[in-house]
């Protein structure tokens, strides 16, 4: 059913990206201008030590000009590590506050576009994109907020006051300090063009670790059963071991890159400690002076290797962010479908369908539902029942016709999905205020009380992907007590009692009936049973609804149905 | 392929943890001492242009102005080269660690002979990635540890042999600087613990909500999973904010106490260099390594808060690698004839007095009425439980007593939900190419996949995603029936093997079988007509007794059977 061309869904470019993360930011911006008013207060109460340090190196050589005393400067020092504890927390909380708040509001946004988004979008996109874009991109965002933000930000403050406090000490040590800057920016850039690659293909390592692992463990009995747990070790080992030869890679070069880190930390301090020399050589300067001139420079290498390091987290991070407002720049799906009549809730003229071009899967159906009638649609796998029912409920746009139909109508199909929730939730996703009593009346009604009730923790039992795993009859079983519980206008069906073959679960079938009883419905079955009480049975084959009546006058037609009624039974 | 053989699992979380340094053991050899060089080269930056200023700066000296910066290149040198491959030998340590640990974890979660709890994947998935790296982080915390308490013991034999009383301060002042940070570090843990949980949690769903989107549009129901999404996302955005504002009082604490410190020993050093006991250039020493210390403190007192994450995620290994395997497991190998499978009065809590032989050629269809004679039923099969009495045998040989290898290879329990698994079509009908053409060919036609695999036209190279998500439920069926079948076991089970298939493709596929397995004995799990038309004996069991058993057209002649298996 996918489309052959693969359109992942936008990437936003650098000013939209810019535009959207402001307007994100703009509610919590009193959080924001306190964080930048702290970190300013940060900046200026932390060069405040060395200043003061070099000053009592100068009363204590005697070539002060300071009318003050060694301990009014360490009371300096004492009142700028007040300022300095109390501003770095607050200023880290009120940054935390605001880009947590704009996060959440923006990862809230970025889902409920995603799920407003067509089927068909998104298919075309391929799940794997989306998923990656709620999913990694999220994390992505969060983790580089959580930890590369702030020491950034905090680190980038340090930095430019340090240069501030250099300069105001003598511009000649300012000048010396900042030689090296072509020296890291040189060492960064050979860095960044050899790891960038790597740190991609690390991504990619991880992902198809994680994949390989999750899709070995769900598959563990066969693996078991058909003795290939050897092999699905050794990828997991292998896919494992791939990611830490590329981790170790980084590593290596980042390695070298602290190398070229220390170098010029080593040309740095020299070249501060040759120009104090000079300068105090040629009585331009005090030792103090210059005692502060490498005490400035030497707090300044671990600010200077958090910011060269976090590039690449702040990299990464500007890219995710781009791929989520990308997604925001999609246009949610409109509905096409007119409403119907008080007659009828479902009225299909003249509908085709191509899922590509030139290969038409439905040629020109038409189909009405009344008020309460049940209508079947058999066939041949391949037949369009499937792409009919998906028309018919909205999730599949056809590519021209009518469709006229009711907002209240409900789809279930065979690829039922147990949501990561309690049944109780699972279940009220399709009517969000019903109480509890309401939800066991749908389960009673569906025939799935029993094991729900026999469960430890009964409806508040967590089911999916993390809690525990229901078979796929039971699955259906919920799927079916959302329609008990909606009881909407029109009910549509998809092979939604594909497992009532298996042993016990007959009670599907039963609970399929009891579900749509009193509404209407269009029931896709390769179960006749189903078809049979239906009040008009459709019979589709390519593309065509080639025969349509009640069981016994299909049955007395002898031709399509006959020959399907007979295999089955 | 290479074969992987685990470990022997550690049985206690001390054991785990010793066995990290013991394993690693050639790397920490040689990434401690060059870490501690490291850490001592860097302490010793501070004292180099303290004594630089001293000699060269204040006397104003050309040559010793030469010799300390040739004193600081060479201290460079060493604490660069010590590092790089200090920390090389360091990381390489807890790279082959973590991976150690994931592959062991991954052995364990497919261990052949299976594990007794259930473990959600999701579970395991995080045991694999993240707990396994915490784990093999404690290398890092001990390197680190021992690399900063030797630059401290250094750098305070150091400020000792300069005067009693600023050494002292810095000995006394610096393990209180790091114990009092400790105070806020179970705060931090906490809320760093909740944060990430919640975080992981809310994306869980809005993963969760996307994989089943065509669920939600067919309930029109996306605005509800918004709403409950943002419920998640609101938690989660609280729970961040309460880790960074506790984040940012542990920093600010460590900032702010650090300073504290350094203005206290710049007080006491000053007065003790204006009394004369210190010279001006260790009075610069002392306030540059003073400042030094800064890092080193914060770092040092996070320590704790990370190695009680390394204890919590390594019991949590511990724990899963010592679930026990099933118990069905005997020792035997199988003896004379393997071709048929007997059920001799097998009881279990949910089947009674179940006897039958399917021998070779023989098709045994099995209906049953309760989900839970089912699993117990395939539960006795794979020999995953013993049943209470009586004995399943293969051939002669109880399963109870073969080992899970020698069972699986006679007999094959194929389970209901087809598992595909990424490759190409071919790996997934075939994993061990023991198929040749015309063989392959047969198994296609049998399990009716023809109409999607055209092995002529070099289909059997497409990729099947994981999960095997480009095909349909009815596909998926029969790729794992053509699987179970393309292995030719000599007794095979099946369990509903058709039911997302449709009735006219499932009588072939049932009269395919009769054919296919002509000379081996198979035994259906089913209540579908096409199968039991095939069966040369029903049996249909109803609260785990026999009801009735015969050809399904003389049962037909009871109501009740009739009722149960009418469609």
């Amino acid at each position: 059913m996918s489309s052959t061309s693969y359109a992942i869904l936008p990437i936003a470019d650098f000013s939209s990206t810019a535009r959207t993360a402001l307007a994100f930011l703009r509610p919590h911006r009193s959080h924001l201008l306190a964080a930048i008013a702290l970190l300013f207060l940060l900046g200026l109460a932390g060069i405040i030590s060395p200043y003061a340090l070099g000053a009592m190196v100068d009363i204590v050589t005697g070539a002060s000009a300071h009318s003050r005393g060694i301990l009014w400067w360490a009371f300096a020092i004492a009142a700028a590590a007040l300022v300095v504890g109390i501003s770095s927390w607050l200023s880290a909380a009120q940054l935390g506050i605001a880009t947590n708040s704009a996060l959440a509001s923006l990862r809230e946004s970025v889902l409920s576009r995603t799920l407003s988004l067509d089927i068909e979008r998104i298919e075309a996109a391929g799940i794997g994109d989306v998923l990656s874009r709620v999913g990694d991109d999220v994390r992505q965002l969060q983790q580089s907020l959580e930890q590369a933000l702030p020491t950034l930000v905090q680190a980038l403050i340090t930095i430019s006051f340090t240069i501030v406090g250099l300069a105001t000490l003598d511009w000649r040590l300012a000048l010396a300090g900042l030689s090296v800057v072509p020296l890291y920016t040189w060492s960064m850039h050979r860095h960044l063009k050899v790891t960038g690659p790597r740190y991609r293909a690390e991504r990619v390592a991880q992902g198809v670790r994680a994949e390989k692992f999750v899709s070995s463990i769900n598959g563990a009995n066969t693996l078991r059963e058909f003795d290939l747990t050897q092999n699905a070790v050794s990828d997991v080992v292998t896919a494992s071991e791939h990611t830490r030869s590329i981790a170790v890679s980084i590593f290596d070069a980042l390695t070298r890159l602290f190398g070229r880190f220390n170098f010029a930390e080593f040309v740095g301090l020299s070249v501060i400690l040759v120009t104090g020399f000079l300068l105090v050589r040629f009585d331009l300067a005090t030792a103090g002076a210059a005692t502060a001139a490498t005490l400035f420079f030497h707090r300044l290498f671990n600010p200077i290797a958090a910011v060269l390091l976090t590039f690449d987290e702040v990299q990464s991070a500007g890219a995710s962010l781009t791929r989520l407002v990308g997604v925001l720049q999609t246009s949610p799906a409109e509905s096409t479908v007119e409403h119907t009549t008080a007659e009828l809730v479902l009225e299909l003229a003249n509908l085709r369908h191509e899922y590509r071009a030139d290969d038409e899967v439905l040629h020109g159906v038409n189909l009405s539902i009344k008020r309460g009638q049940h209508i079947a649609l058999v066939g041949a796998t391949g037949a369009g029942k499937s792409t009919l029912a998906a028309i018919a409920a909205g999730t599949v746009r056809a590519t021209s016709g009518t469709v006229r139909t009711v907002t209240d109508r409900l789809l279930v199909t065979q690829e039922v999905h147990v949501f990561a929730c309690t049944i109780k939730e699972n279940i009220t996703l399709a009517k969000p205020n019903a109480s509890d009593r309401e939800v066991q009346i749908a389960l009673e009604k569906v025939e799935a009380w029993p094991w729900v009730s026999a469960l430890a923790q009964g409806l508040d039992t967590r089911v999916g992907h993390l809690g525990v795993s229901l078979t796929s009859a039971q699955a259906q079983h919920l799927a079916l007590a959302r329609i008990a519980l909606r009881a909407p206008q029109l009910t549509i069906l998809d092979e939604a009692t594909a497992e009532a073959g298996s042993a016990g679960a007959r009670s599907l079938d039963r609970g399929a009936r009891q579900a749509i009883k009193g509404s209407a419905a269009l029931i896709v079955a390769h179960r006749l049973s189903q078809a049979r009480a239906a009040d008009l049975i459709l019979v589709m084959n390519d593309g065509h609804i080639v025969e349509q009546g009640n069981h016994e006058e299909l049955l007395k037609l002898n031709g399509r149905y006959a020959q399907l009624w007979q295999a089955w039974e | 392929m290479s074969k992987y053989n685990p470990p022997a699992e550690p049985q206690t979380t001390g054991q785990l943890l010793r066995r990290v340094f013991k394993r690693q053991g050639k790397y920490v050899l040689i990434g401690f001492p060059l870490l501690s060089f490291w850490q001592v080269g860097e302490a010793l930056v501070p004292i180099t242009v303290a004594a630089a200023i001293d000699n060269a700066i204040l006397p104003i000296d050309h040559a010793q102005l030469l010799l300390w910066i040739g004193i600081l290149a060479a201290n460079f040198a060493f604490l660069s080269f010590s590092y790089r491959f200090g920390g090389r030998a360091g990381f390489r340590a807890v790279q082959a660690e973590a991976h150690e640990l994931r592959s062991e974890i991954a052995a364990k979660a497919l261990s052949p002979s299976g594990i007794t709890e259930e473990h959600m994947p999701g579970e395991i998935l995080s045991l694999a990635s993240s707990d396994s790296e915490i784990v093999a982080r404690v290398i890092r915390q001990a390197g680190f540890t021992i690399g900063t308490s030797l630059a401290l013991i250094v750098v305070s034999v150091w400020l000792l042999s300069v005067d009693l009383l600023v050494g002292l301060v810095v000995i006394l002042g610096t393990p209180l600087m790091v114990f009092i940070t400790q105070f806020l570090a179970p705060l931090v843990a906490k809320r760093v613990d909740a944060q990430q949980t919640t975080t992981a949690h809310s994306s869980g769903i809005a993963s969760d909500f996307v994989t089943g989107i065509r669920p939600l549009k067919g309930m029109s129901t996306e605005a509800e999973a918004s709403k409950r999404y943002r419920e998640h996302s609101q938690t989660a955005a609280k729970a961040g904010i309460n880790m960074v504002k506790a984040w940012g009082a542990l920093d600010g604490l460590g900032a702010g106490l650090s300073l504290a410190f350094l203005a206290f020993v710049a007080a006491v050093a000053g007065s003790r260099a204006m009394s004369g006991d210190i010279t001006a250039g260790e009075f610069i020493a002392v306030v540059g390594l003073s400042q030094f210390l800064a890092e080193p403190i914060r770092a040092l007192g996070e320590l704790t808060a990370d190695f009680a994450a390394a204890w919590a995620s390594s019991s949590r290994i511990v724990r899963f690698l010592n679930t026990p395997a099933l118990s069905g497991q005997g020792r035997d190998l199988p003896s004379a004839d393997t071709s048929s499978l007997v059920f001799d009065r097998v009881t279990t809590p949910e089947i009674r007095d179940l006897s039958l032989i399917a021998g070779p050629g023989a098709i045994i269809a099995i209906v049953v009425s309760d989900p839970s004679t089912v699993s117990s039923l395939l539960n006795v099969l794979s020999a995953k439980k013993a049943p209470e009495a009586g004995q399943i045998l293969i051939g002669r040989n109880d399963i109870a007593k073969l080992t899970f290898a020698a069972r699986r290879k006679h007999m094959i329990v194929a389970p209901h939900r087809p598992d595909l698994f990424e490759g190409s079509l071919l790996d997934t009908i075939d994993p061990d190419r023991q198929l040749k053409e015309t063989e392959l060919h047969k198994v296609l036609e049998a399990a009716a996949c023809n109409d999607f695999i055209d092995s002529e036209r070099g289909d059997l190279a497409r990729r099947v995603s994981a999960m095997g998500t480009s095909f349909s439920g009815g596909q998926r069926q029969r790729l794992a029936l053509a699987r179970a079948l393309g292995r030719d076991p000599e007794i095979l089970i099946l369990h509903e093997p058709t039911s997302s298939v449709d009735a006219v493709t499932e009588d072939h596929i049932a009269q395919n079988i009769r054919e296919y397995r002509a000379n081996r004995a198979t035994i259906i799990i089913t209540s579908s007509p096409p199968f039991l038309r095939q069966a040369d004996e029903v049996l249909w069991l109803r609260e785990g007794a026999v009801m009735a058993r015969g050809k399904h057209s003389d049962l037909l002649h009871s109501d009740d059977y009739r009722a149960e298996v009418a469609r």
